[in-house]
């Protein structure tokens, strides 16, 4: 009797990258500790947190670091100060009641509470504080600061190392401003920062279940926010 | 399912495509996971896999280092099959691809609700030194057609064709 041994096809590399490009809308970018840099990912976050603001009762603005209204979006792909004046960076103003109350940006250093500044991927900041930042050309305080999104877009798992970074980060933002997300799963980080009751989100992408979990988190931490500083 | 050197050879041509893409990275992440390898309880062990424990056992007590015997639930480190290697690949290369995609059409649907004409992401003055980094990239805000579509024949090659 003869005995037939199915013989797996090995897609080529060609093949693959015609597959792959074909899926695509755009290329493949990423923010990883390989290819540093803020993209896509980061600004659905910053998105995210304008979303939740909405969903409290704020409408939002785009305005550039002099204060101009604009709906021509620049945004960062690195952290830098939110008063450089070099590059007209744009953040999302959230209004209450007509008013100003918060600002949303995406990569500035946030002054923790050793008052060492920290980089702060996506940071909703009271908006009087970012005046003052802006004209004393120094960084925000993280007791000003609503929330501080700590992202990963990360391919593989997240490493252990990235989640004790984080916990320094959140031991120095103190409160619970800070907010960890990434892309990819991470047991042994979720882990960790459940262990020591710091807010995390893993495997988060656009429409998944967890997006609303955070999107409520974050209107949560907005409402109680402005009502400790009404 | 592709095993053993039908995997390898698979996973070495989907590196090679991510390098054609410049996507290299995606690989370079992978291959930290590989190399730290995975846990399993000392009973789930292979006979490769046991006889190596029995090897770096008895290698310990010949240098007069006294280790007991592992129990059935301890947990032993052991590399990932040729199998495994090339899921995890394909896991992130699924994984990027697929948040890279929502995440677009997020922000294109987030622009066009808010009004916003233009999205441009710019590196601050002096944030790289290399030329591989462009300093300003826009974002096209065209809303992006069949996302689902385009993404479910991407899971279909990479989990039927690639897995095999």
């Amino acid at each position: 009797m003869k005995c037939l041994v199915k013989m797996s096809v090995i897609v080529s590399a060609s093949a693959l990258v015609n597959a792959i490009q074909s899926s695509l809308f755009i290329p493949i970018r990423s923010h990883s500790e390989f290819t540093p840099g803020y993209d896509l990912y980061e600004v659905y976050l910053f998105g995210l947190c304008v979303q939740a603001a909405e969903s409290i009762g704020m409408s939002v603005s785009f305005q550039d670091t002099a204060g101009m209204p604009t709906n021509a979006l620049v945004l960062r792909t690195s952290p830098s100060s939110i008063w450089s004046q070099t590059q007209r960076f744009t953040h999302a103003a959230l209004l209450l009641h007509g008013s100003i109350r918060l600002e949303v940006h995406l990569g500035i250093y946030v002054k923790g509470g050793s008052g060492v500044s920290h980089e702060a991927d996506v940071a909703v900041i009271e908006a009087a504080e970012a005046a003052r930042a802006r004209v004393q050309q120094n960084d925000p305080r993280v007791n000003q600061t609503a929330i501080v999104i700590e992202a990963k877009f990360y391919s593989s798992n997240v490493r252990l190392r990235t989640g004790r970074e984080f916990l320094g980060l959140a031991a120095d933002f103190g409160g619970g401003s800070s907010i960890f997300v990434s892309s990819s799963p991470g047991d042994s980080v979720h882990r960790l920062l459940s262990y020591r009751s710091r807010s995390a989100h893993f495997e988060l992408v656009p429409a998944s279940a967890q997006e609303s979990e955070l999107k409520s988190q974050i209107a949560t931490k907005l409402r109680d926010y402005l009502a400790r500083h009404p | 399912m592709k095993t053993g050197q039908e995997a390898e050879a698979q996973y070495a041509e989907l590196v090679s495509a991510l390098v054609q893409m410049k996507a290299s990275w995606i690989a370079t992440e992978v291959e930290q996971v590989i190399s730290r390898g995975k846990t399993v309880p000392f009973r789930d062990l292979s006979e490769k896999e046991s006889a190596l424990y029995e090897s770096r056992l008895t290698g310990e007590a010949d240098r007069g280092l006294p280790v007991g015997r592992a129990k059935a639930n301890d947990s032993i480190g052991v590399p990932y099959e040729p199998y495994e290697r090339l899921a995890l690949l394909v896991d992130a290369v699924e994984r990027v691809i697929t948040t890279s995609e929502l995440s677009y059409s997020y922000v294109s649907s987030f622009a066009t609700r808010l009004g916003v004409n233009s999205l441009s992401l710019e590196n601050p003055v002096g944030a790289y030194a290399t030329a591989d980094v462009p300093d300003a990239r826009n974002i096209p805000l065209t809303a992006p057609t069949l996302v689902n579509e385009r993404l479910a024949i991407l899971h279909h090659v990479l989990r039927d064709e690639v897995l095999g």
